[in-house]
């Protein structure tokens, strides 16, 4: 009986060895899609893809498959391409990483208006807008939109001012803002991986 | 015929999820959640509560954002195990348990996943409210015509 089995269990090693070797044979792996690094002009990116979006409406998230691994850590900025910003890292693990978008409810940011630097806020939502603009700034539309926080780099563009809102019962005014790309059809994102090494 | 039935359920429900998940039905920034509406109306349909249960867990697996644990996955199971209990004890006809269950479920969703959302948002929530109703209606009304005789809950 010992002998059987030692025979049988030699018999079965050689099949499974067989076959694996033709597995061998017939497989070929191609390699998995990488977040890429780009370096232009003293600066760096990672392009990532994005795997999804927050499934409900009352937030507004993105997973992208670049984490930890890569250099991305929490509060990294995320561009659309580079230039202009789509939001942060709020989590990042090691393949994948969570991004808070400027559609986000719980996303505020200080910026700044067209040539005259007018400070504003910038409120996340579905359809961001800006607020605490002074009554008497000179703000117009199609004025540049960009960002004046120490988490991100200065002067990052957002938007342009689509439609300006005054209130007279409102000690401010407000503001809607045109976005130069469709959120909906974004596929990849440009994160600035190098942003809080050089700060 | 019940297997065959039970497949048809759980491809309607991930196919929802999928679909949840890309935002190709994003109209005008307002998201619906397919899922929910997926889930409540096939409630009707499923022969048991332990197939129904499947479907819910096979929903949630497709809905997971982030490997950490998510309060909305949970929202979510409740209201649909609630959908498939209340859906058989409501006393109107299933089409209108069915509006009802849906239009509640989307309330009751963000009252407990976040209570600040619909008062700074009411208008993409009941944007949200009808596309679901809806949607959910059609599927609805789709299964109901498949089935060939009209559902008696009271018989399930």
């Amino acid at each position: 009986m010992i002998i059987l089995g030692l025979v049988g269990t030699a018999f079965f090693g050689n099949f499974l060895t067989a076959t694996k070797n033709r597995l061998a044979a017939v497989v070929s792996l191609t390699p998995f899609e990488k977040p890429q690094t780009i370096t232009q002009n003293g600066r760096q990116v990672i392009i990532a893809k994005i795997y999804s979006t927050f499934p409900f409406n009352y937030r507004n998230l993105i997973t992208l498959n670049a984490g930890s691994m890569s250099g991305i850590g929490l509060g990294t900025p995320v561009t659309v391409d580079g230039n202009i910003l789509l939001g942060k890292v709020i989590e990042a693990a090691g393949d994948y990483s969570v991004v808070q978008t400027i559609f986000d409810k719980n996303f505020s940011l200080p910026v700044r208006v067209g040539s005259h630097q007018i400070e504003a806020l910038l409120i996340g939502a579905q359809e961001p807008r800006l607020t605490l603009i002074d009554k008497a700034a000179a703000v117009k539309e199609n004025d540049v939109v960009y960002s004046a926080s120490a988490d991100f780099p200065y002067g990052m563009k957002i938007g342009n001012i689509a439609e300006i809102n005054d209130p007279a019962a409102s000690s401010f005014k407000e503001a809607s803002l045109r976005l130069d790309y469709q959120f909906n059809s974004l596929k990849d994102a440009a994160l600035l991986s190098d942003w809080h090494e050089k700060r | 015929m019940k297997k065959g039935r039970f497949f048809i359920l759980l491809l309607t429900v991930v196919l929802a999820v999928i679909l949840q998940n890309t935002g190709l039905l994003n109209v005008y920034g307002i998201k619906p959640n397919l899922a929910l509406a997926s889930l409540v109306s096939v409630s009707f349909f499923a022969a048991d509560l332990a197939s129904y249960i499947f479907l819910v867990v096979a929903a949630l697996i497709g809905l997971k954002f982030r490997a950490s644990f998510e309060v909305d996955s949970l929202i979510m199971a409740g209201l649909s195990l609630a959908s498939f209990v209340m859906g058989r004890r409501l006393q109107w006809k299933p089409i209108i348990n069915n509006i009802l269950l849906i239009g509640g479920g989307t309330i009751l969703f963000y009252l407990l996943a976040s209570p600040g959302f619909i008062a700074a948002n009411s208008q993409i929530v009941i944007g949200e409210l009808v596309y679901n109703v809806v949607l959910g209606t059609i599927i609805f009304k789709i299964f109901e015509e498949w089935s060939h005789d009209k559902i008696n809950i009271f018989h399930n």
